[in-house]
C-alpha cells in the first residue's frame, strides 16, 4: 500500500481510531494485524518471505543469547547468511545470472541457466537489513534477544517503516512496542503535519519533477546537454523529496501511533563536503553501514591504503544494496572515490581560517560556504546520472553528451518539443517555483526555532497546512504513484 | 558542534511532558475532535473559495489546453435549446474525424462526436442533455468502434475524460450504483465537490493524450499494453467483490474477435436504448470503419450490437495510428481526403442521405 494513494488514505484514519479504542494488551495484535494487510496489498505472497525472515532472526536472537563463544558466533553467521541468501535469491541472483550468461555467451560455452521469472519482494532490503541490526546487536550484548514472537515480528513488519525504512534498530523501538502510547491530541497533530509535509514533497514537488525527469530521460541521445543537466539537477530534488516525503510520512505516521523513528534526512543538499552529504542523507542506513561494515572493517583508525579499501567497499555494496546492477555499483564507486579524493586533496591544501570576524572576511566565508555547497551538490548531482540512467551504457551517453559537443544542440528543441506533455513552459515553471518553495521552506524551518511553526500564531500555522493541502489538490499528482526506493 | 535543527525537528518536535493524570483520554478525544473538526471545515470552505477563483480563471481562458475540449464544446452543444434539430450524432474519436461538431449539413442536425474516453456513459449523458433541449429529435446515431464497447472505465482515462465532464451529483451515485468502483467513485465526488481544482489539476500536469496518433491511442484501441501494478490493489479487489460479473465473451471462429460489451457499455446502452423508446426515437448503433489489415483483427458482430455491417478493410496506410484516419488522401491535399472517402462509403451503406 502507498502512503499516497487513496487506500492508505481509508486504512490510516480507519486503523488508527481502531487502534487507540483497543485495551493496550492486544493493541500489538492490531498493529501486527494492521502491517499484514498494508504488506499483503502489493503482493500476499511475500509475507510468507517476510515469516521467513521473522523466524530466521527470532529463533538466531534466542540462540545467540543462550549460548558462548564460537556457537554464538556461528548462529550469528548462519542468521546472517540466511538474511543475505534471501536477497541473494531475491535480488542479486538474475543479476549474476545474466552477466554470467553473457560472459559465457563471449566464451562460446553452453549456459542453460535461465533468470527467475519473479519480482522482488516490496522492501525486502529494507526489513532483511533491520532484521540483521537485531541479531548482530543481540550477538554484541547491546540488545535482549525478544521472546514475544508477535513484539519481535511487529519490530521487522511494524507498516509505517516496513518498505521503506528508516532502517531502525532494537534498542531504539523494540522496547516502544511493549509502552504504552495514550492518545495525545498534540502528538496526533505533530504526527499529521509531518505526514501532510511528507505527502507535499511526494505528491507536489517529486512527482512534478519526475515527469520532466521521464521525459528527457527517455531519450537521452536525442537531447542536448543543457537539457540533461537541467533533467539531472531536477532528479536531485526529485529523489530527495520522494524519499524524504516517504521516510516524513512514515516517521509522521508512527507518531500518530505513538511511536518515535529515527531521523531519516537532515537537509542533505546543505552539506559542504560529499562526506557531510553522507551523515545528512538517508541517515538509517548510512549509520547502519558505518556501525556493522565501516567499523568493523577497521574504520578510519588504520593505514591510508586500507581506510581507501574500506571506504570503497562500503560504498560499493551501498550501491549494490540499492540495485542489482552495474550502474548502482558505479553511483556508489564513484561516490567512494569522492570521499577519498577528498580526503587525499585535504592532506595538500591548507584549510582557510573560517573563525574570522572581520565583515569582509564573513562575507568571503559565506561565499566559501555556497561554493561547497553548490560543488558538492553538482558532485552528487552527478554521480545520481548512474542512479536514474537505466543501463550502464546510457549514463556513458548522457555524460558525453553533457561533456561533448551536443551541449547546445538543446537548441534545436523549443519547450514541448519533445513529444511529452510533461516538458512545457508551464511545468517548468511550476517545477521551479517547487523547488524555490520547497529550498526557502526548508532553510526557514531549519534556521528559526526548533519548533518554529508551531510556535507561531494559529492563523500562521493553519494557513500554512491549508495552503499545503490546497497546492496538493491543485497542483498534486494524484495518481499514486510510487516511491523510487520501493524498488529497493 | 551543535546539530543545526532539521525540518523534520521542527515539524516533529521532541516529545512533550507527560500529561497530568487527570487529563483523561477522553477530554484528548474531544480536543483533536473539534480541533480537527474546524481545520476541516475551514479546508473544505477555502478549498471550495479556490474552486470558485479558477473557475472564473479556466472560463477566462476558456478551457485552453483542458483534456477533452471537444467533450465540453458537446456538453455545450447540449445545453443549447435547438427546436429545429432531429437527429443527433454521437460517436468516439473516430467518429470525430468523420462527423466533426460543426460540419453539420443543415440545422436539422447535431454532431455532438467526442471520444471513446468518456465511454458509453458520457455518450449517454451527452444524449440525455440533448434530448432535453431538443424536443423534436427522432433520430440518435452512434458512431463507436467495435473495440471501443470494452472500455469499463478504466482509471487512467476516465478521471480527466469521464469524470472531468459529467460530475453532477445524481452522474456520481449512478455510476457508483452501477459500477461499485470504490475508486473511481472517489475521484468522481472529487470532481462533483472541486470540479475547477480538479479540472485545473489536470490542466497543469501531463496526462493521456486521445489526440489522433499519439502513443496512448494504440491502448485506447484494444492493443495490449505494459500493466504497471496497482496502487489501489486492495480497493480494487473489494470493488471486485461488488462490481457487476464481466461480459460473455460469445465463440467466435479462429482469427475473428467479437464485438463485446463491456459491464458500462452494457448498462448505458440499455439505458440509452430504453431513453429512446421512452421517447419515440430511433437509435442506430453503427460501428466505424477499422482496418483488419493494420490491426490483425477481423470483428464480428455475433450479438446483433450494431445496426449494420462493419466497414473492416481500411487500407493500414490510411491510418495514422491504429485507427485514426490520416489528414488528406491519396493525393495529398489534393482531392478528396480519406477521412471524405470513409464517409460517403457510410452514407452510402448504412443509407445516411440526410449526412451529405
Amino acid at each position: 500500500m502507498l502512503f499516497n494513494s487513496l487506500s492508505f488514505l481509508l486504512f490510516f484514519p480507519l486503523t488508527t481510531a481502531i487502534y487507540f479504542l483497543l485495551p493496550r494488551q492486544v493493541r500489538w495484535v492490531h498493529l501486527l494485524a494492521c502491517s499484514c494487510v498494508f504488506y499483503a496489498a502489493f503482493i500476499p505472497g511475500y509475507l510468507l518471505i517476510l515469516l521467513a525472515v521473522i523466524l530466521i532472526d527470532y529463533i538466531a536472537g534466542l540462540l545467540i543469547e543462550r549460548s558462548s563463544g564460537e556457537y554464538r558466533r556461528a548462529f550469528l553467521i548462519l542468521s546472517l547468511v540466511a538474511n543475505i541468501g534471501l536477497l541473494a535469491v531475491f535480488k542479486y541472483f538474475n543479476f549474476a545470472n545474466s552477466n554470467i550468461r553473457a560472459l559465457a555467451e563471449f566464451l562460446h560455452w553452453h549456459y542453460p541457466i535461465k533468470n527467475l521469472g519473479m519480482i522482488l519482494p516490496i522492501g525486502l532490503s529494507f526489513h532483511t537489513f533491520q532484521s540483521m541490526a537485531y541479531t548482530i546487536e543481540v550477538y554484541r550484548g547491546n540488545q535482549k534477544a525478544e521472546r514475544h514472537l508477535g513484539i519481535y515480528s511487529l519490530y521487522v513488519m511494524f507498516y509505517p517503516q516496513l518498505v521503506a525504512g528508516p532502517i531502525e534498530r532494537p534498542q531504539h523501538l523494540l522496547h516502544q512496542f511493549r509502552e504504552y502510547h495514550p492518545f495525545d491530541a498534540e502528538r496526533v497533530f505533530d504526527g499529521l503535519k509531518q505526514m501532510l509535509w511528507g505527502g507535499f514533497k511526494k505528491v507536489v514537488i517529486a512527482d512534478r519533477l519526475s515527469a520532466i525527469v521521464d521525459a528527457i530521460y527517455a531519450q537521452p541521445s536525442h537531447v542536448g546537454g543543457a537539457y540533461l543537466i537541467l533533467a539531472t539537477w531536477f532528479f536531485a530534488i526529485q529523489i530527495y523529496c520522494d524519499f524524504s516525503g516517504y521516510s516524513d510520512m512514515a516517521i509522521g505516521a508512527a507518531r500518530v501511533l505513538g511511536f518515535r523513528l529515527m531521523t531519516n534526512f537532515d537537509r542533505p543538499y546543505a552539506s559542504q563536503s560529499v562526506a557531510e552529504f553522507w551523515r545528512r542523507w538517508h541517515i538509517s542506513l548510512s549509520t547502519w553501514f558505518r556501525d556493522y561494515l565501516y567499523i568493523p572493517l577497521g574504520g578510519s583508525r588504520v593505514t591510508l591504503p586500507r581506510w581507501c579499501f574500506n571506504v570503497m567497499v562500503v560504498f560499493l555494496i551501498s550501491g549494490m544494496w540499492h540495485g542489482a546492477s552495474w550502474s548502482f555499483a558505479a553511483w556508489g564507486a564513484l561516490h567512494g572515490f569522492y570521499l577519498i579524493a577528498a580526503r587525499l586533496i585535504s592532506r595538500l591544501r591548507r584549510k582557510p581560517d573560517l573563525g574570522a570576524t572581520s565583515a569582509g572576511n564573513a562575507f568571503s566565508a559565506v561565499l566559501l560556504k555556497a561554493f561547497r555547497v553548490l560543488v558538492t551538490f553538482n558532485l552528487v548531482a552527478f554521480a545520481w546520472i548512474f542512479f536514474r540512467a537505466p543501463t550502464l551504457a546510457d549514463a556513458g551517453t548522457i555524460i558525453r553528451r553533457i561533456a561533448g559537443r551536443h551541449f547546445w544542440e538543446s537548441a534545436a528543441f523549443t519547450v514541448g518539443d519533445l513529444n511529452s506533455p510533461a516538458f512545457t513552459i508551464v511545468t517548468l515553471i511550476i517545477a521551479a517555483a517547487l523547488i524555490v518553495f520547497l529550498l526557502l521552506a526548508e532553510w526557514l524551518l531549519a534556521h528559526g526555532d526548533i519548533r518554529a511553526l508551531n510556535n507561531k500564531p494559529i492563523w500562521v500555522r493553519w494557513a500554512a497546512y491549508y495552503s499545503m493541502g490546497l497546492l496538493i489538490l491543485w497542483i498534486g499528482a494524484l495518481g499514486a504513484r510510487s516511491f523510487i526506493y520501493f524498488q529497493f | 558542534m551543535t546539530r543545526m535543527p532539521s525540518v523534520s525537528d521542527s515539524l516533529n518536535p521532541p516529545a512533550p511532558p507527560a500529561r497530568p493524570a487527570a487529563q483523561s483520554q477522553r477530554a484528548e478525544f474531544r480536543k483533536f475532535l473539534a480541533t480537527s473538526t474546524c481545520f476541516l471545515a475551514g479546508f473544505l470552505g477555502l478549498s471550495l473559495a479556490l474552486n470558485g477563483i479558477l473557475g472564473k480563471y479556466l472560463r477566462w481562458i476558456d478551457h485552453r489546453g483542458g483534456l477533452g475540449g471537444e467533450v465540453q464544446l458537446a456538453i455545450e452543444h447540449t445545453e443549447k435549446k435547438r427546436d429545429s434539430v432531429r437527429v443527433i450524432v454521437l460517436g468516439d474519436s473516430v467518429a470525430r474525424q468523420l462527423f466533426k461538431q460543426g460540419s453539420e449539413p443543415g440545422p436539422q442536425v447535431r454532431f455532438l462526436t467526442t471520444n471513446q474516453a468518456i465511454t458509453m456513459a458520457g455518450q449517454c449523458y451527452l444524449a440525455e442533455g440533448a434530448f432535453k433541449q431538443c424536443p423534436h429529435i427522432t433520430d440518435v446515431y452512434l458512431f463507436y468502434l467495435p473495440a471501443a464497447f470494452m472500455n469499463n472505465m478504466p482509471r487512467d482515462f476516465t478521471h480527466d475524460y469521464f469524470c472531468g465532464h459529467f460530475h453532477a451529483a445524481a452522474q456520481v451515485i449512478e455510476v457508483w450504483k452501477m459500477k461499485r468502483d470504490i475508486e473511481l467513485s472517489f475521484a468522481h465526488a472529487g470532481r462533483w465537490l472541486w470540479p475547477n481544482i480538479m479540472a485545473a489539476n489536470s490542466l497543469s500536469r501531463p496526462a493521456f493524450s486521445l489526440e489522433p496518433g499519439s502513443a496512448t491511442v494504440e491502448t485506447a484501441a484494444g492493443e495490449t499494453a505494459p500493466v504497471p501494478p496497482d496502487p489501489e490493489r486492495l480497493l480494487t479487489q473489494l470493488s471486485g467483490l461488488m462490481a457487476p460479473p464481466d461480459p460473455h465473451i460469445p465463440a467466435v471462429p479462429a482469427g475473428k474477435a467479437p464485438v463485446v460489451l463491456s459491464p458500462v457499455s452494457q448498462y448505458y446502452v440499455a439505458k440509452l436504448r430504453g431513453d429512446c423508446t421512452a421517447r419515440g426515437i430511433r437509435l442506430h448503433v453503427l460501428p466505424c470503419p477499422v482496418s483488419t489489415e493494420k490491426n490483425h483483427i477481423l470483428f464480428v458482430d455475433p450479438n446483433h450490437i450494431y445496426d449494420g455491417p462493419i466497414i473492416s478493410d481500411i487500407p493500414a496506410n490510411q491510418l495514422i495510428d491504429s485507427v485514426h484516419f490520416k489528414k488528406g488522401g491519396p493525393d495529398g491535399d489534393k482531392g478528396i481526403s480519406f477521412v471524405q472517402a470513409a464517409r460517403q462509403r457510410m452514407i452510402r451503406l448504412y443509407g445516411l442521405d440526410f449526412l451529405k
